[in-house]
């Protein structure tokens, strides 16, 4: 038990969390409890107790575990360690306690609205992000003030909601405070055009004095690099006149308040578009009642261009995506009628259970002899024990839905050899095989999604590589400045987002979140390349708090790790759409798209002048253009429409090309 | 009182630790899918264990402060994905490492012959100074389990061959002997530092300081003057908004003298 000084508490903070289920089954959606700030011999402690575990003994012990280890064990010289682990403990509430050293924090993000209920986000050293605590009774702005006295805060010029920990205050003495405090720190929590005045006045003397030391010194040059200088042509057409990073920040945070930035007066002039997205339409899911309207009497999609358009304004309502899935994933054409659907359901599910019956007959000498074979089944049963067990669809000791998933993902093994199973495959079979809950049409809309997506999955890897080099590239045009200091921390490769792009968001949102998010992105609109802006967005959103934090390459990876699970996905699509929209602009503007990105985005744009669509919108019909102009050659013709392959021939890359982008003018 | 008291021992604490630089160590876990790497690495810095993880897709880290003997030492511990094709993306991650934990499954059988390929392929990669001697653990998992395949005295054997790496068995799942395992794994990460007192080739230096400061005045260095373009990158840039503490750095000066 160590000794503790609390130095400030306050209850009804709460975590909105995606449901969780506790061990009664009841559902939590927000996990209340209380905020400490304590000092005891190792520190300044922030600390968050869900309700209902403040008498567990490790409340105050050291033998709690602190957010992501920041915990001290020690070790004596004879080797003992001060504890044998602790290991189960089944409360659901234990991941939501939170502690670490006021030490390791790099920066705060504080939101708040007029009426709204405020919520602060803490960012450690090493990236690691903890979830938003919501402050339903007031208190953030307390503790953030008993923070600063602790360490020096200083505002974020460019997000007036991040506060950045520049270093620790020398301890205790108040009136050391004062004196070691410098510039703005001071005027954190005025209000007002006072304030206004002040930050500007902090901010400018800064500069002078960096400007006077650059001549001086040469590393100072740090600070110059990366500093934008695309200006694209074309910028006021496309209304990128006042942009305003903050609404593209807040978009992902939620409660969106443009007032608050208001009240902290300071804009920042940006010379590049790409800041301010323009607004697009998105809907509501399709209903049963629109959908059954879709077809005309013989069962058939009267207008399958409209149809994927709708769904990318809006997604399938939960009942309808068992079927909608099924066109999207092409086990059925969108030309199809009922009758023939029917057909192939028959047909398919003879096809299915033959492929099954040939790994099911197999012998054990058979499989003795084969080694590839048999280490592809001991992964699949491995994996397939880990998949999305938290889901109540796979939840529990022998649960029948596990045996499906195996045997698909063994069938599969089966129907495409060369691939085989490759980890991550299991993620993406999971959501598809919850909504068909139908082995054979899982197997088939199965084989759809891995027509997209296993080109990720081949063993050199080169597909996923391209893909992630592709993001820098558009990355360099949309944001230099940001692509710049990725590369100058060892992060041009964009392997944090390895994840994310191999099994495409899976693991980065909430299961119904993912639904929705799929099926926008396999309607190849508005492009083929859409996960692409997803990614790119996210990224944009996170550029404050990276460049700010100054994160090097572990704490982005961390960082966007993090990430997962606390991205909203509306906001989103609408920001990935906008880098859409102005992308489009610029390559129908003269003289248009750099080529490196051109192929990256367009790679289809010279077949589309000789398409023959009625184009009303000019964004619809690229899309339409695009599927109807590539061809697969994994899919059988008796099988549906031509699949765009969700693949980006990116060999005109090169040294030349990306100079271009740079310096686009 | 009593607070006064404490203060005092911190203040006393800080600049005994202050005497020394402050060390990260890098630690990479290496082994088949599904041994139990990522159980381990909570099981150690979270003391938690659930059988809900998920096969890992890239790679993560978790950082756990360890005291050892006198020093406090940031372990840096990084889990990898343990399908094969996945590799060619994790070395980016092997560089720069201290020590390497290497894991197998006490039931699995294959799992225990891939470790020379393991071993191999991160000597390969990750290019460390000396190989013969770099330090490696070995850690056995799932004794709790009762299928055991590998006996002890064999994966022992092939550790002594190795050149003694230290062999562990544990249980990510129940906490046997995961604390144990790491404390070796920094120990002898950290016992490197003091056969190596010259590195291999100076780190260029931008500025006078740089190898002892980072921006928030919290001094990490490497240990073995071994550098990769990793770790000299992602020192942050001088706080040049900054000037109290960009002259702090420009005199050397330790945060907790002010």
């Amino acid at each position: 038990m160590i000794e503790e000084k609390i130095l400030f508490e306050r209850g009804n903070v709460y975590i909105h969390e995606r449901p969780v289920t506790d061990s009664k089954g009841t559902a939590l959606d927000e996990i209340g409890g209380t905020i400490f700030l304590v000092e005891n011999e190792r520190g300044k402690i922030l600390r968050f107790i869900p309700l209902g575990l403040e008498n567990t003994n490790y409340a105050v012990t050291d033998e709690w575990a602190m957010v992501n280890g920041h915990s001290v064990i020690s070790y004596n010289k004879n080797g003992n360690s001060d504890s044998e682990s602790l290991s189960f403990n089944n409360s659901p509430l234990l991941k939501y306690r939170f502690q670490f050293r006021l030490h390791d924090l790099r920066n705060i993000r504080r939101h708040h609205t007029l009426h709204g209920i405020a919520h602060m986000i803490f960012i450690l050293k090493d990236g690691t992000t903890l979830p938003a605590f919501y402050f339903h009774l007031g208190g953030s702005k307390n503790l953030l003030q008993q923070i600063a006295q602790y360490l020096r805060l200083e505002k974020s010029i460019q997000d007036s909601r991040l506060y950045i920990i520049k270093d620790a205050l020398p301890s205790e003495p108040k009136e050391n405070v004062q004196a070691a405090s410098t510039f703005d720190q001071l005027h954190l929590f005025d209000n007002g055009n006072d304030s206004m005045s002040r930050f500007k006045f902090g901010h400018d003397s800064r500069r002078t004095t960096m400007e006077r030391f650059s001549k001086v010194t040469h590393f100072l040059r740090d600070a110059f690099l990366g500093q934008n200088d695309i200006t694209s042509t074309g910028d006021n057409e496309d209304g990128g006149i006042t942009p305003d990073f903050n609404s593209l920040l807040e978009s992902f945070n939620g409660s969106c308040d443009l007032r608050e930035s208001n009240n902290d007066g300071f804009e920042v002039i940006y010379k590049v578009d790409f800041k301010k997205l323009p607004d697009v339409t998105r809907c509501a899911p399709i209903t049963i009642k629109e959908w059954q309207a879709l077809f005309d009497k013989n069962g058939k999609i009267m207008d399958p261009d409209s149809v994927k358009v709708r769904i990318f304004r809006g997604g399938l309502e939960n009942s309808l995506r068992k079927d909608g899935w099924k066109f999207l994933l092409n086990y059925y054409p969108w030309d199809s009628t009922e009758k023939s659907r029917i057909d192939i359901t028959k047909q398919k599910q003879n096809e299915y259970f033959s492929m099954k019956l040939q790994w099911r007959s197999m012998t054990e000498q058979q499989k003795q002899r084969n080694n590839l074979f048999r280490d592809r089944e001991s992964l699949i049963e491995k994996d397939v024990m880990r998949t999305d067990r938290t889901l109540e669809y796979f939840q529990g000791e022998g649960n029948i839905h596990l045996e499906l998933l195996h045997d698909i993902l063994m069938t599969y093994n089966m129907y495409n050899f060369d691939l085989g199973y490759v980890q991550g495959m299991n993620d993406l079979l999971s959501p598809v095989l919850i909504v068909m809950d139908n082995e054979v049409d899982a197997f088939w809309c199965f084989v759809g999604l891995m027509d997209r997506m296993g080109d990720n999955f081949h063993m050199d890897q080169s597909h996923i590589k391209r893909q992630l080099s592709n993001l820098h590239t558009l990355l360099q045009f949309i944001d230099a400045e940001l692509a710049n200091y990725l590369a100058e921390n060892n992060s041009s490769n964009m392997y944090f987002f390895f994840r994310w792009m191999l099994i495409c968001f899976k693991r980065e949102f909430s299961f119904q979140d993912v639904l929705l998010l799929w099926e926008v992105i396999w309607t190849n609109y508005p492009c083929k390349n859409f996960d692409l802006l997803v990614c790119l967005a996210i990224l944009i959103s996170q550029k404050t708090v990276i460049m700010e934090s100054q994160f090097g390459c572990n704490e982005i990876l961390k960082h966007i790790n993090d990430l997962s699970f606390k991205v909203q996905l509306e906001p989103l699509l609408r920001q990935a759409e906008g880098l859409y929209i102005l992308l489009k602009k610029h390559e129908e503007s003269t003289p248009g798209l750099p080529p490196v990105i051109s192929s990256i985005m367009f790679p289809n744009m010279k077949k589309k002048k000789i398409r023959n669509f009625n184009d009303d919108d000019d964004d619809e019909s690229d899309a339409t253009s695009t599927i109807s102009s590539t061809s697969s050659r994994t899919h059988s013709p008796s099988y549906g429409p031509v699949r765009v392959r969700h693949h980006t021939d990116s060999h005109t890359i090169n040294e030349n090309d990306s100079a271009v982008v740079t310096h686009t003018s | 009182m009593l607070e006064l008291l404490f203060q005092k021992i911190d203040i006393k604490r800080s600049i005994n630790m202050s005497a020394r630089k402050k060390v990260l160590l890098k630690v990479i876990i290496l082994g088949d899918s599904g041994v139990g790497k990522t159980s381990l690495m909570n099981q150690f810095v979270n003391r938690k264990f659930t059988n809900q993880y998920k096969a890992t897709i890239g790679a993560d880290f978790l950082t756990k402060e360890v005291q050892i003997d006198d020093r406090l030492v940031t372990m840096q511990i990084w889990d990898t994905a343990g399908q094969e094709r996945f590799q060619s993306l994790g070395v980016a991650f092997y560089r720069g490492a201290d020590c390497c934990v290497l894991v197998y499954d006490v039931t699995v059988a294959n799992s225990f012959k891939s470790l020379e390929s393991w071993r191999d392929e991160f000597l390969i990669q990750a290019g460390p100074r000396d190989p013969e001697n770099f330090p490696f653990v070995v850690i056995g998992n799932k004794i709790d389990l009762e299928n055991r395949l590998i006996q002890i005295r064999k994966a022992q054997t092939w550790c002594t061959d190795k050149n003694n790496i230290p062999y562990f068995e544990t249980s990510a799942k129940e906490g046997v002997n995961v604390e144990k395992a790491f404390e070796t794994v920094a120990r002898n990460a950290l016992s490197r530092e003091k056969e190596i007192d010259t590195p291999d080739f100076p780190i260029p230096l931008r500025m006078p300081n740089e190898e002892q400061q980072n921006e928030s005045g919290c001094s990490y260095t490497k240990l073995n003057g071994r550098c990769s373009g990793i770790e000299l990158t992602q020192r942050p840039p001088l706080p040049l908004n900054d000037i109290p503490n960009l002259l702090s750095l420009l005199y050397n000066q330790d945060e907790f003298l002010y």
